[in-house]
């Protein structure tokens, strides 16, 4: 669900025109942004500007990983991404991961108003190059209430608040499935070994902890597998912590640059430990 | 003293490195009295193969802590895998603070298989922080 | 060729010394030795070994490797020498030498020990005997996303064309030193180190052996 918002029309404007525009030449096959239906938002590859009128910028959607299945599709071609900034950082952690050719897409950046930013607990709410709307810059960590609030717990208090919310899990896996970073195939959450088929909620704390350890160096914090959870699990504000930690501590962040190592794969020797 | 006031004995996996602990019988010579029962050890060919997956599993499967005892800095045998053992589970223990789990249960002690007596001491230890923190 | 030993020898119960003044001496480089030498390509002159053991003393395989056939890096060059093919293409010396160098590093002859292990493991697998500790990848289910590239120090990891996707990551046994490293980072457990896989150690946890 949207909330509607003053300027927004501008943006969505200023969208549909980049679009029109890019339409008219032959370097993209496509425009991949997000197509409005009553009040949802689907992702949509438009091809005529015909089409243009139901395109939006309104809305959350994580469509990196709908261009990488695009890609996949086609051996050649390329198309236009309609993307926030969470958005451009998957594409650059897919490209890292070898899973999307960058050369075969044009981003169009999309920059998120306080309010969208806010909503997500965004600290970075834009992309390299805000061709739509105007970018706020970065968003301190601490402005964000909810995300104050767990830092500020002590460690029983967020044991309590965890186990309590992880035994909601109906494992619909919608998490992992609204993730574009977790693509992997045979996901090791559908492993029996790992974690059991047939059992609600699953083994604690097995099912989340080995999600948030997979992507400690990968997520972006878009919070799509937040938004995704049928059952209201803050699941993303456990991965926002585990990536300022990454920065605070590595200096790194991941779906900055494609040539970024991630210093869990080696790289220097720092106690995590030491540096309190 | 090594138990904690209600008596509890943490169940503890003990993941070593064949070349600083090469034989898992000498381990349980390195326990403190009475954690023999309490220890599940393996054996692994450098502690670069801990994955931050085990540790959490070990945790659902009722054990109270982990303990990884690897080689010293510079005497990895396969030149690195201390050093990437040793920030991927610093790395989670931060992880695991913020899901409110007690970074103690996680141990790291990298030693030197020519000092057994600093190994005990440094195992010991561990046992006795996991104790402070009573089961999982 | 036997166990044969010159004539004189020292008298002490590890008559290595004397029957290397000896084997220079008096016996040819044996096969072997020449085989090492050229599957190398390099002129690795086995025989400038005086047999010191410094190699032995900073080798952590000979020390803490815990080996049935006690092979250390000195017994290593020596049974290369005369001739002893079997019993160094069986060992599993072979394969739990690292490449560390510390030997070579030791060495006041310079001899190229690990090298020399190199040659020895790829000739083994060419009589067929298979490196009991290296990591496999699972070709269906690799997303060639590097990650254990990145952490193989020995470089034994490729990344080629195959598998579901089109390109693969693809271990080289002969210079997999099974340390493990890519095992734990791939997070589709697509690449495998045997003995320790998941599985084996997933089954530990769960208490269904007690393996060491």
């Amino acid at each position: 669900m949207q909330e509607e918002r003053q300027g927004d029309s501008d943006r969505t404007e200023k969208a549909r025109e980049l679009a029109a525009s890019l339409l008219m030449t032959d370097s993209v096959q496509g425009v991949l942004a997000l197509l409005e239906i009553r009040d949802h938002v689907v992702p949509h590859l438009f091809t005529s500007r015909e089409e243009l009128s139901g395109l939006t910028v309104d809305g959350h959607y994580a469509i990196a990983g709908v261009a990488e299945r695009l890609l996949e599709r086609w051996a050649q071609g390329n198309i236009a991404v309609m993307a926030r900034g969470c958005d451009e950082r998957h594409l650059i952690e897919l490209a890292k991961k070898g899973s999307v050719d960058l050369s075969r897409i044009k981003v169009v950046g999309v920059a998120c108003d306080i309010f969208e930013a806010k909503a997500c607990h965004c600290v970075q709410p834009f992309p390299r190059q805000a061709d739509v709307g105007n970018s706020i810059g970065r968003v301190d960590f601490m402005d964000h209430e909810k995300l104050n609030e767990l830092v500020s717990m002590s460690i029983t208090e967020r044991r309590s608040f965890w186990t309590e919310i992880f035994s909601r899990c109906i494992k619909c896996y919608g998490c992992r499935n609204a993730c574009p970073l977790c693509n992997c195939v045979d996901c090791r959450l559908e492993e029996e070994r790992w974690v059991r088929v047939g059992e609600i909620p699953p083994e604690y704390p097995s099912f989340h902890l080995i999600r948030l350890f997979h992507l400690a160096d990968k997520c972006v914090g878009c919070m799509a597998c937040e938004k995704a959870c049928p059952m209201g699990i803050p699941v993303g504000r456990l991965n926002l912590l585990v990536r300022q930690e990454m920065l605070d501590w590595y200096g790194y962040e991941a779906g900055r640059e494609v040539e970024d190592v991630s210093p869990l794969l080696g790289g220097a020797l720092i106690d995590v430990a030491d540096k309190k | 003293m090594l138990r904690g006031a209600d008596s509890f004995v943490p169940k503890v996996a003990l993941f070593h490195c064949r070349w600083c602990l090469p034989e898992s019988d000498a381990v349980k010579n390195l326990l403190p009295e009475h954690y023999e029962s309490a220890v599940s050890t393996i054996k692994i060919n450098c502690t670069a193969r801990m994955e931050g997956e085990l540790a959490i599993k070990a945790f659902g499967q009722g054990f109270d802590g982990v303990l990884v005892i690897g080689c010293e800095d510079g005497e990895c045998h396969y030149e690195s895998g201390n050093r990437q053992a040793f920030n991927r589970l610093g790395m989670l223990r931060r992880m695991l603070e913020f899901a409110g789990i007690y970074p103690e249960r996680i141990g790291t002690i990298w030693v030197s298989p020519y000092d057994p007596a600093s190994i005990k001491a440094q195992i010991g230890e561990y046992i006795e922080k996991l104790n402070g923190v009573g089961p999982f | 060729m036997g166990n044969e030993r010159p004539a004189e020898t020292t008298g002490r119960t590890d008559g290595f010394i004397g029957n290397m003044s000896a084997a220079r001496t008096k016996i040819e480089l044996g096969d072997f030795a020449q085989e090492i030498d050229a599957a190398s390509g390099l002129n690795l002159d086995i025989s400038s070994c005086f047999g010191c053991a410094r190699c032995s003393s900073v080798c952590k395989v000979a020390i803490f490797g815990c080996l049935e056939d006690r092979i250390t890096p000195r017994t290593l060059l020596y049974n290369a020498v005369v001739g002893e093919t079997e019993k160094l293409l069986s060992s599993k010396f072979i394969w739990l030498c690292s490449g560390c160098g510390r030997c070579e590093e030791a060495c006041p002859q310079g001899v190229k020990i690990p090298m020399i292990v190199s040659v020895i493991r790829r000739l083994s697998m060419e009589k067929g005997i298979l490196n009991p500790i290296t990591a496999r990848v699972n070709e269906r289910v690799c997303m060639h996303c590097g990650a254990c590239l990145t952490v193989c120090k020995n470089k034994a990891i490729t990344m080629v064309e195959g598998g579901s996707r089109g390109l693969v990551a693809r271990v080289d046994p002969a210079e997999c030193r099974g340390c493990g490293a890519c095992t734990a980072v791939c997070t589709n457990a697509a690449i495998q180190q045997s003995p320790l896989n998941d599985l084996g150690l997933v089954e530990f946890l769960a208490g269904k052996s007690g393996r060491d």
